[in-house]
């Protein structure tokens, strides 16, 4: 029962107008009755009291003609059985009163009260009333005031001859002497009473006319609403993703209706969601599927343009061997020939110490032909994408060198090697690194076709303030150089200068990937005939503990002064 | 003995030059030895040889050229070049005279043979020696 008399809702909109409009209604209605009431009320007593005032003067013609006021006080008694009387009192045309009959005795001043000029009283000819107040008795009363008249008729008819019918004063033929003042009060109290308990019996009367039909209106409201608030809760439901409710179907009119096709239409909706999401789910299977097999084929690219390299490689390699191998020959030869012309007890000291030479160089020749070996298994292994580790980039950079080496060699190119002692321990793919190690010293063997020099260099930039740090390492060589206008083209996959079968355009596009993947960056800067510069920029992220590992996900360092791949000239 | 005494031995890896200079001082021969060519040539300037054993690969300055160097110095100078085979640059310098390409890894067997076979073109291009 949420939003019962939320201002917002129809339900409380609706019964706020119904309301307003019985409340005021019945209000308009309630002031037209009073009003009238009071009217009808004092127009009783006002018609009763004059009646009764002009009954009194009548009758008391004679009275006042022989100012007796014995009979007039007899009169006066069947009055003041009234209800609401005060008193009664009749006057003589100078003021004074020859009778008065008073709920409060003989002592009441009448006098007080009739300040008013009796004689220019008498002159009219129809009842005077006037409201009066007298604060001693804490009273309020009307009173009446009618003129004693005597009668007479042209010719000189008595009153007698006339009968006892009332004469009419406005009869021209009857002649009419003012010869006294009645005067009649009575009281108010017992009227305003009558009006206040009639007042407050309609007010109440009313208002539970208006409380009933208020509620009525609310049952009513409320029997409308009901389907159309389910409806509402539905469509919000709806509005916010769950379409596992349906709206009640409770009658055959138009709402009933409406629920039935916004069911209808529900239904639909789920179906078409369920058809959707089902569309969604294999959608994404089929993304996953191509992201694996898309990695699987970027995996192999990296695999087959480092195994280009190798090709490359092998026959430096296979040179870079024959040197300790022919040591290791010459040496095992040499000593088998000096040992078999000896007999073993011959043996001089000097001889013993030539050997124990002989042997040390083989040994250290053979080690050295372990080192290359291992060094190129390690670096022809498939490497999944995830293999990071700890490493020493300085002795990575060293043992790349072992198997390209003999390339610059043959190239008679040489090599200055300029490397940071304070390298902080890297962490990354150090297979995928050498990869990229190698097509950078291939690459710049490759510009030095007469020779030349090349230098690898690496540099450590500790962290400082927001700047996480980073090693750098740096090949500079003696080359052709890169034409400016082909600067942007060289990480293009594919993108090669070298003879077919020479170059695959493959090296630096898997390098900048690679490079990428360690959020680092590769800088370029060349000059024709001069040389070129390849800088990697390997981004730091420093731990807690003070080890130093490779930026998460965040981009920033060196990225954010070198949009990369940059080119300088 | 026969005409060659003095021998000069040319090998960037040191190994290979050590080894040499064992084998060669063993068979009684007078030996000095260079990392490079440059070294070299700078030997051959100030004294005379019999036999130059000269590497193809080396920094500075490569076999060819040193071989190429040492002709003008001393035309008469014979070289054996050392280097694995099948080289490029090692069948070129074979081309332009030099007396013949030892491949490493050599046999000491091999070392021999050729040193033979240089002591005999010495005695027949220089018979009154
Ligand atoms: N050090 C360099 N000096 C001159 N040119 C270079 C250098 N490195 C790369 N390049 C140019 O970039 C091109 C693309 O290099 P890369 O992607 O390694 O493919 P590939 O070496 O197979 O041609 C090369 O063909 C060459 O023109
Ligand atoms: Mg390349």
């Amino acid at each position: 029962m949420r939003r019962w008399f939320s201002i917002a809702s129809l339900r409380f909109q609706a019964v706020a107008a119904i309301s307003a409009l019985i409340i005021i209604t019945s209000a308009i209605l309630v002031g037209f009755l009073i009003k009238s009431q009071k009217e009808h009320i004092t127009d009783e007593l006002e018609k009763r009291g004059a009646s009764l005032v002009k009954m009194l003067a009548n009758n008391s013609e004679y009275g006042v003609m022989i100012e007796s006021e014995y009979i007039l006080i007899d009169l006066m008694k069947t009055l003041s059985v009234e209800r609401d009387f005060q008193f009664v009192a009749i006057q003589n045309p100078e003021g004074s009163i020859i009778a008065q009959v008073s709920m409060f005795g003989s002592k009441f001043p009448l006098k007080s009260i009739f300040p008013e000029d009796a004689g220019e009283m008498m002159q009219g000819k129809t009842v005077m009333t006037q409201r009066k107040k007298i604060p001693d008795y804490n009273l309020e009363l009307i009173e009446f005031v009618y003129p004693v008249f005597k009668y007479s008729v042209e010719g000189g008819i008595s009153r007698e001859e006339l009968g006892v019918v009332m004469p009419s004063v406005s009869d021209p033929d009857i002649q009419a002497e003012a010869i006294g003042l009645a005067r009649l009060g009575i009281s108010l109290e017992n009227v305003k009473k009558d009006i206040s308990r009639m007042v407050w019996m309609t007010i109440f009367l009313t208002s539970l006319v208006v409380f009933a039909a208020i509620v009525v209106t609310i049952t009513l409201v409320n029997f409308i609403i009901k389907p159309i608030e389910n409806l509402v809760d539905v469509t919000e439901r709806i509005a916010a993703g769950d379409l596992s409710h349906d709206v009640p179907v409770k009658s055959n009119d138009e709402l009933g209706r409406l629920a039935i096709s916004f069911n209808k239409m529900t239904d639909s909706l789920r179906n078409y969601r369920e058809e959707v999401e089902m569309y969604n789910r294999t959608l994404e299977q089929k993304i996953a599927e191509r992201t694996s097999e898309l990695e699987e084929a970027q995996k192999q690219l990296i695999q087959s343009e480092k195994m280009a390299a190798i090709g490359e490689l092998a026959a430096g390699v296979a040179h870079e061997l024959n040197n300790p191998m022919g040591g290791i020959l010459g040496y095992s030869q040499y000593a088998l020939e000096k040992l078999s012309s000896r007999k073993a007890d011959d043996l001089s000291d000097d001889d013993v110490e030539m050997q124990c030479r002989f042997l040390e160089d083989i040994e250290q020749q053979a080690r050295r032909c372990k080192t290359i070996i291992k060094n190129l298994l390690k670096f022809s292994r498939t490497s999944a994408k995830t293999e990071f580790e700890k490493f020493d980039l300085n002795q990575a950079l060293e043992e790349t060198l072992t198997f390209v080496k003999h390339q610059l060699d043959m190239k008679n190119i040489d090599l200055e090697k300029n490397l940071d002692p304070n390298l902080p321990a890297y962490y990354g793919n150090s297979s995928q690194l050498q990869q990229v190690f190698t097509n950078m010293m291939l690459n710049a063997q490759q510009a030095m076709k007469d020779g030349g020099h090349l230098k690898i260099e690496s540099r450590f930039s500790p962290p400082i303030g927001e700047f996480q740090g980073c090693v750098e390492v740096e090949f500079t060589d003696t080359g052709t150089g890169i034409p400016p206008e082909i600067l942007n083209k060289i990480f293009e996959p594919f993108y090669t200068t070298k003879d077919v079968g020479k170059g695959t355009g493959l090296g630096l596009s898997i390098s900048y990937g690679i490079i990428k993947e360690h959020q680092g960056d590769i800088l370029v800067k060349s000059k024709i005939d001069e040389g070129t510069t390849f800088t990697l920029v390997l981004p730091l992220d420093i731990t807690d503990h003070g080890s130093i590992t490779p930026a998460e996900k965040q981009e920033k360092p060196a990225s954010e002064q070198n949009k990369s791949p940059q080119a300088e000239n | 003995m026969s005409g060659i005494k003095k021998i000069l031995v040319v090998d960037d890896t040191p190994v290979i030059r050590r080894l040499l200079c064992d084998v060669l001082e063993s068979e009684g021969y007078e030996i000095e030895e260079a990392v490079d060519g440059v070294e070299a040539l700078e030997k051959i300037r100030i004294s005379k040889y019999d036999l130059v054993f000269c590497d193809i690969h080396m920094p500075r300055k490569n076999g060819f050229d040193t071989f190429m160097a040492a002709r003008e110095i001393d035309p008469s100078l014979s070289f054996i070049m050392t280097d694995s085979f099948p080289d490029k640059l090692a069948e070129k310098t074979n081309e332009m005279g030099a007396m013949c390409c030892l491949a490493k890894p050599f046999e000491l067997d091999e070392l021999r043979k050729t040193l033979k076979q240089a002591e005999q073109l010495k005695k027949s291009k220089c018979p009154t020696k």
